[in-house]
This record gives C-alpha cells, sequence and structure tokens, in this order.
C-alpha cells in the first residue's frame, strides 16, 4: 500500500512539467570554484525559495543562469524547457524567457526608462517572431504595470535607475519583468532596501504575475519576503551546492534556528 | 547626390585659383588683396610637423595640396538639401558657390543680414573689413592663411536687441571628388541681439581624397546670445580641417557644438576668448569614429576677463581601428579672478583596436579661479552591457543604447529635429 502510493508520486513528479533543471553545475569566479556541483528542479508555475547565508553562492547562481560572462561553467548542465542554455548568450535566454531581477541593477545614463522598455519589449518580440509592439498597446500596458506598483509616471522620462534609491530600482526591475511576462523569474534580494510599503507593492506585483504560467525562482537571505510571495518549495544553499529542501516551513526553521544546525546536519564546511 | 568627377572648371590650389575665384565671386579690391596676402602666407609657412607639439599625434604627411583642384565655378547641378525644419534662414553652398538662398523678409526686416561673404563685403563692407579674419589671422597658421586665400562662405549680421526667432542655417556641400573647398562662416551679434547657427559640411563617399579647409569667426557681442552647431558629415575620404574662434564680450552667452562623423581625417581647432567680464561660453563637442577615421580636437577656453564663466565637454565614441586626440587648454590670463572653468573629455572604444589620447592643459595666471578638468578613456562597463542583454537586447542594440545615452547631453541641444534625426541615423549607420 504504501509502496503503491510512492510510486504514484515519483510517477507525477517525473510527468511534472520542469521548467528548470540544474544537474551537477560546477561555476568558477575569476578562476575561485563557487559552485560546486548544484542540482536544482523547478516545477513549472511554483514558486521556489533558495535561501542561504551571504556568500554563499546565491548571486553565482543567479548570474550564472542569466548568462553573465564573467560566471564560467566548467561542468553541469542547465535545460530551460528541456533545452540547454548554457551555450545561449544573454539576449537569447531572456528572449527564451528568463528573466532575472538584479540584486545590483546597473543605471545606464542617458537611457531613458521608457526608451529602454520599448527596445526590450520589441527585442523579445522579434526574437519570436513577433512584429514591434505598437505605440499605443505599449503605452496602455506600461501605465497598467506602473499604477499597479504604484509608480509615479514620472519615471519614464528618467534615465534607467540613474539616481534611483535603492528601492525605486528593485520597483523598476519588477516593472521590467511585468512588462516582458517571463516564464521563469529569478529574484536575486529583490527585498533588500524595500521598506514594508514598498515589499508589500512589489509582491503583489508579482503575485499578480505568476498566474498559472510563470515559474518563480525567490533568491534570499531572510524569511521576511517569504511572507508575500509565497514559495512551494524552499532550498537551502550553502557551500556551493543545495544541501537540503523542503516547503515553506523550512524557511520559518531557518529564521528561528539560523544556518549552523543545516552546516552540521548536513556537513557542509565551515 | 551623384558625385561627378569632371565638368566644371577647376585649377590646382595656386595664386591663379586665389585670383579667378575673387573675380568670379565678384569681390571687391579690398578682399582680392587680403585673399592675395593670405596667400603669399600660406606658401612661406612650412606644412606642420609631427615635431610640433600641437601636430605631435596628427599626421598629415600623406596629405597632399598639389593633389586637389580648386572649383573656380558652381556645379552645373546639386542635390538640393530637403528638410522639414522650420528655420528663418537657409542657404545652401555647393563648392564654395550659393545654389539656394532664403531668409524670411520679416527678419531681414529687422535688419539682420545673412548672405554670401563675397556679397557681404560690397552691401557691407565695414561690418565685414572690421570682423572677416580679426580671429583667425592669416598668422593663425598654414591652413587658416590658405581659407583665407580661398574661402567663400556665409555672413551673419544680427544688429543691437534684435533677436532671430527661428535657426539660421548653412549647408556647405562638395560636389567633385578630388576638389578642395574652403567653407567660411561670419557670426557678429552685436549687443543683445541673440541668433542661433547651423553649419552642415556634407559629402558622399567618395574613391579619390578630397579636402575640406574651414573658418568660422562668432562674435558674441555684450549680453549678446549666440547658439552655434557645426556638424561634420563629410564623405569618407575628406581630409577635413577646421579653425573655428569665438570672441564673447561682457556678459555675452556663446553656447556652441562640434560634431565630427564624416572624414578620413578630421582636425578641428576650437578656441573661446571670454573678452568681458560675466562672459558665458559652453563648449560642446561630440565625435564618432569608425574604421580608420581619425579625429583631433584641439579646444582653448581663453579667459581674458574676470568674472568669466567656461565649461567645455567632449565626448567621443570610437570603433574599429579609429583614433582620436583631445588636446584642451584652459589659459586664465592675469588679472581674470572670479573665473569659473571647466573642461571634461570623455570617450568610449568599442574595440580593443581604437584609442583615444586626451591631453588636458591648464595654464593659470591669477589666483581667486576655480578650473577643473577631467579625462576619461575606456571600454563600454561590461556588466552595463550585461544588463541590457539580459533584458533581451543583442550585444549591437545594447551598445547602441549605451552610445545613445552618452551623447544624449549633447544630442539634446542641437536646436533642430531634422537635424538631430539625420545624427541619430548616422550613428545607426556606425554602429554597424
Ligand atoms: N564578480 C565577482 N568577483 C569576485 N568574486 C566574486 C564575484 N561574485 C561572487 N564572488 C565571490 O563568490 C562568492 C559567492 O558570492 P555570491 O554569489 O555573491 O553570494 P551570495 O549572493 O550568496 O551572497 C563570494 O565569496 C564572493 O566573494
Ligand atoms: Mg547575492
Amino acid at each position: 500500500m504504501t509502496e503503491l502510493t510512492r510510486v504514484n508520486t515519483d510517477r507525477e513528479i517525473a510527468t511534472m512539467e520542469k521548467t528548470l533543471v540544474i544537474r551537477n553545475l560546477h561555476v568558477n569566479v575569476e578562476d575561485k570554484e563557487i559552485l560546486k556541483g548544484l542540482d536544482l528542479e523547478l516545477e513549472k508555475g511554483k514558486t521556489h525559495a533558495i535561501m542561504g547565508p551571504n556568500g554563499s553562492g546565491k548571486s553565482t547562481l543567479s548570474y550564472a543562469l542569466a548568462g553573465h560572462p564573467s560566471y564560467e561553467v566548467t561542468a553541469g548542465e542547465v535545460l530551460f524547457e528541456g533545452q540547454d542554455i548554457l551555450e545561449m548568450g544573454p539576449d537569447e535566454r531572456a528572449q527564451a524567457g528568463i528573466f532575472l531581477a538584479f540584486q545590483y541593477p546597473m543605471s545606464i545614463p542617458g537611457v531613458s526608462m521608457a526608451n529602454f522598455l520599448r527596445s526590450a519589449v520589441n527585442s523579445v518580440r522579434r526574437a519570436r517572431g513577433e512584429g514591434d509592439m505598437r505605440v499605443p498597446e505599449f503605452r496602455k500596458k506600461l501605465t497598467e504595470r506602473m499604477a499597479a506598483l504604484k509608480m509615479d509616471r514620472s519615471f519614464m522620462g528618467r534615465y534607467l535607475n540613474e539616481g534611483f534609491s535603492g528601492g525605486e530600482k528593485k520597483r523598476a526591475e519588477i516593472l521590467q519583468m511585468a512588462m516582458l511576462e517571463p516564464k521563469l523569474a529569478i529574484m536575486d534580494e529583490t527585498d533588500s532596501g524595500l521598506d514594508i510599503d514598498a515589499l508589500r507593492v512589489v509582491s503583489d506585483g508579482v503575485n499578480t504575475l505568476k498566474g498559472d504560467d510563470m515559474t518563480v525562482l525567490v533568491i534570499t537571505h531572510y524569511q521576511r519576503l517569504l511572507n508575500y510571495i509565497k514559495p512551494d518549495y524552499v532550498h537551502v544553499l550553502m557551500d556551493g551546492r543545495i544541501v537540503t529542501s523542503g516547503g515553506p516551513e523550512l524557511a520559518l526553521e531557518l529564521e528561528s534556528r539560523g544556518y549552523d544546525w543545516v552546516r552540521a546536519e548536513f556537513a557542509v564546511p565551515a | 547626390m551623384e558625385v561627378r568627377s569632371v565638368e566644371t572648371p577647376t585649377l590646382g590650389i595656386s595664386r591663379d585659383a586665389v585670383a579667378r575665384l575673387s573675380e568670379r565671386l565678384g569681390e571687391p579690391e579690398w578682399l582680392r588683396e587680403r585673399r592675395l596676402t593670405a596667400w603669399q602666407t600660406f606658401e612661406a609657412t612650412p606644412t606642420p610637423l609631427m615635431t610640433d607639439e600641437e601636430w605631435r599625434r596628427t599626421d598629415i604627411r600623406k596629405l597632399d595640396f598639389g593633389s586637389f583642384n580648386v572649383p573656380i565655378d558652381a556645379p552645373a547641378s546639386y542635390e538640393p538639401e530637403s528638410s522639414a525644419d522650420h528655420r528663418n534662414g537657409f542657404t545652401q553652398i555647393a563648392d564654395g558657390y550659393v545654389m539656394e538662398h532664403r531668409l524670411e523678409p520679416e527678419v531681414a526686416a529687422k535688419g539682420v543680414v545673412f548672405s554670401s561673404l563675397s556679397d557681404a563685403a560690397t552691401t557691407h563692407p565695414d561690418i565685414v573689413q572690421q570682423y572677416l579674419g580679426a580671429l583667425i589671422p592669416d598668422s593663425y597658421g598654414k591652413f587658416a592663411s590658405l581659407a583665407n586665400a580661398l574661402a567663400a562662405g556665409v555672413f551673419v549680421y544680427v544688429p543691437a536687441g534684435v533677436e532671430v526667432e527661428l535657426p539660421l542655417q548653412a549647408s556647405f556641400t562638395l560636389s567633385q571628388e578630388g576638389s578642395a573647398v574652403f567653407p567660411r562662416t561670419l557670426i557678429v551679434a552685436e549687443r543683445h541681439a541673440s541668433v542661433t547657427f547651423i553649419d552642415r559640411y556634407y559629402s558622399v563617399d567618395a574613391d579619390t581624397a578630397s579636402l575640406s579647409v574651414g573658418v568660422a569667426e562668432i562674435f558674441t557681442g555684450e549680453g549678446a546670445q549666440v547658439r552655434y552647431v557645426n556638424v561634420q558629415e563629410w564623405g569618407r575620404n575628406v581630409w577635413n580641417f577646421m579653425a573655428q574662434k569665438h570672441r564673447v564680450e561682457r556678459d555675452g552667452q556663446d553656447r556652441n557644438l562640434n560634431i565630427a562623423l564624416g572624414g578620413r581625417f578630421s582636425k578641428a581647432n576650437v578656441e573661446a576668448e571670454l573678452a568681458g567680464s560675466g562672459a558665458n561660453c559652453e563648449m560642446l563637442g561630440l565625435f564618432f569614429g569608425d574604421e580608420t577615421q581619425f579625429f583631433d580636437a584641439h579646444t582653448l577656453q581663453d579667459h581674458a576677463s574676470p568674472n568669466c564663466f567656461s565649461d567645455l565637454l567632449y565626448k567621443g565614441v570610437l570603433r574599429d581601428t579609429s583614433r582620436s586626440v583631445f588636446s584642451g587648454l584652459i589659459r586664465v590670463r592675469p588679472g581674470s579672478q572670479k573665473t569659473d572653468a571647466y573642461q571634461t573629455n570623455r570617450n568610449l572604444l568599442l574595440s580593443d583596436h581604437a584609442r583615444a589620447d586626451s591631453i588636458p592643459n591648464l595654464e593659470i595666471e591669477a589666483n581667486d579661479v576655480k578650473c577643473s578638468h577631467g579625462a576619461s578613456v575606456g571600454p563600454i562597463d561590461p556588466d552595463q552591457l550585461f544588463y541590457l542583454q539580459a533584458r533581451g537586447l543583442s550585444r549591437r542594440d545594447a551598445e547602441r543604447l549605451i552610445v545613445d545615452g552618452f551623447f544624449e547631453p549633447l544630442i539634446t541641444r542641437i536646436p533642430l529635429e531634422g537635424v538631430r534625426e539625420r545624427l541619430s541615423a548616422a550613428i545607426d549607420a556606425k554602429m554597424g
């Protein structure tokens, strides 16, 4: 009886669509190995959280997934919707539907938010064989999405992230996500620098976007964000590997007990 | 525009060409004499060598004055410049000859003069004699004396207190490959006058080398406001030399912008003299090199009076194996207290083989001044590039957006939409 249930569950998991499958991923930064054989599977439409202490490799993972050239993959594979993406450039990955909300977004002087967003939206559309979005349609969508994120219209004339406060940058990242409608959204410490009101607005924005299709990978080292963006699964990243995974309760446990017990239990070198 | 290799009569760069040109343009005797004197200086002045400090990084060994022809008549036909821009006046000068000219009658009625220099020498001899060559005399150098001998161009005079509302524009074109042209602009804005002027140099790419040696002298009177924009879009095989000098009187304001995109070689000297207390000068420059292009910008902020302000910003982008040299001097003369002078040169390299040299200089002979200079040369920040690529932009589009942003503070200063749009298209073409 128990046996039978297990088989069913396994089959269910096996047939469940995986948005992302990472196997044995090794990543070097400046010739130093940071990710040391990381395995992770993300289920389509689910929200996964990665938690881990500072310096454990969370941002390294997100940059490697987005295709940053300084993050060198030395072994392993990354399948996005069944397709290996490691040979793809960062633009192709974005066009395929991967979006990274940066922990530290770059500012680009002289390039207005509006101009940038139009370029981004149309680049993705063109790659999919769709024509440029018509200007009225773009405006309408932008106005709606900005309103949802409680962003003032004046943002559009400002230069991309130039002189933005920490909170404004994070909101702008989520706005980009809302405009690009990715299949996989990776959010690297989106909660840092946000006060509680901003956190709520940003989380509402993400929750609205999630729907059935978008898979979300939330990276954080605080449990706080997970009160607003509720994860289906929580994974712990330490010393370049996922050392344990569980449900939302794992985040609460980490919050109350810290990481030392994980280190002890899963024999992670300190 | 068709590039034709024959048709109109030409002579080599020679004394004969100077005399024939002056005659063809119907100029008064005094101007003809000035030209011939300038020719003598040209002949007596040695070609600059790379051992001269100003020419240390600027190689003109392949320039052969003997290889160019001076058109001594108007071309048989020309391609009119089409533009929807709103302007108070426009002139098109092909190979040195006025092909098209208009000035709004209501602007002319205010006493504004906008005509060819040759005509102005007859209609307004006193003003032209007083100002022509006053800032750039023959002694300025080999190229300036050649221009003083052979240049033809436009004259703008704005009487005291008159405001010219919409820009005036001159387009200088070169229609025969292998020829030499000498664009010239003289602008005199009297006390409290105001005017915006745009010079555009344009030709199509050609196989045979051509030469352009231009001069511009811009006088901003007391409390006057002058905006001057020069857009250099010569074809790929043009040697471009340009001397441009601005003089700003008490409380006057001169804002100039020099854009250099074309030519195989381009050397522009842009100098401003802050001649009266409270004078103000903004000096902006933009250049974009690709393939084997070479750009040299040599600037001077000459503070000859107290309480003056000058602010210079030159920005360049270089691709392929293109090169640039920027050398800028802030000079504060004795007694020019309370000077505020700033100089910035920024260069973005889009290839490992492009190169930009930046040589700032200060020469300060007063003790109560605020001066600063800064320069940078470097590639696009790879993290900026990655950020844009991570939003789906191709590397090329990401670079284009960063370059646009880099130039944005300068491009917004161009007062004509048509000129802005053409520039944007030219930058797009240069991005490959
Ligand atoms: N660009 C980089 N250059 C040098 N070292 C880096 C770089 N990015 C990350 N590292 C190093 O990799 C390790 C993991 O960093 P990171 O992935 O940023 O961790 P986290 O996001 O979990 O705090 C750290 O030791 C950090 O110093
Ligand atoms: Mg991080």
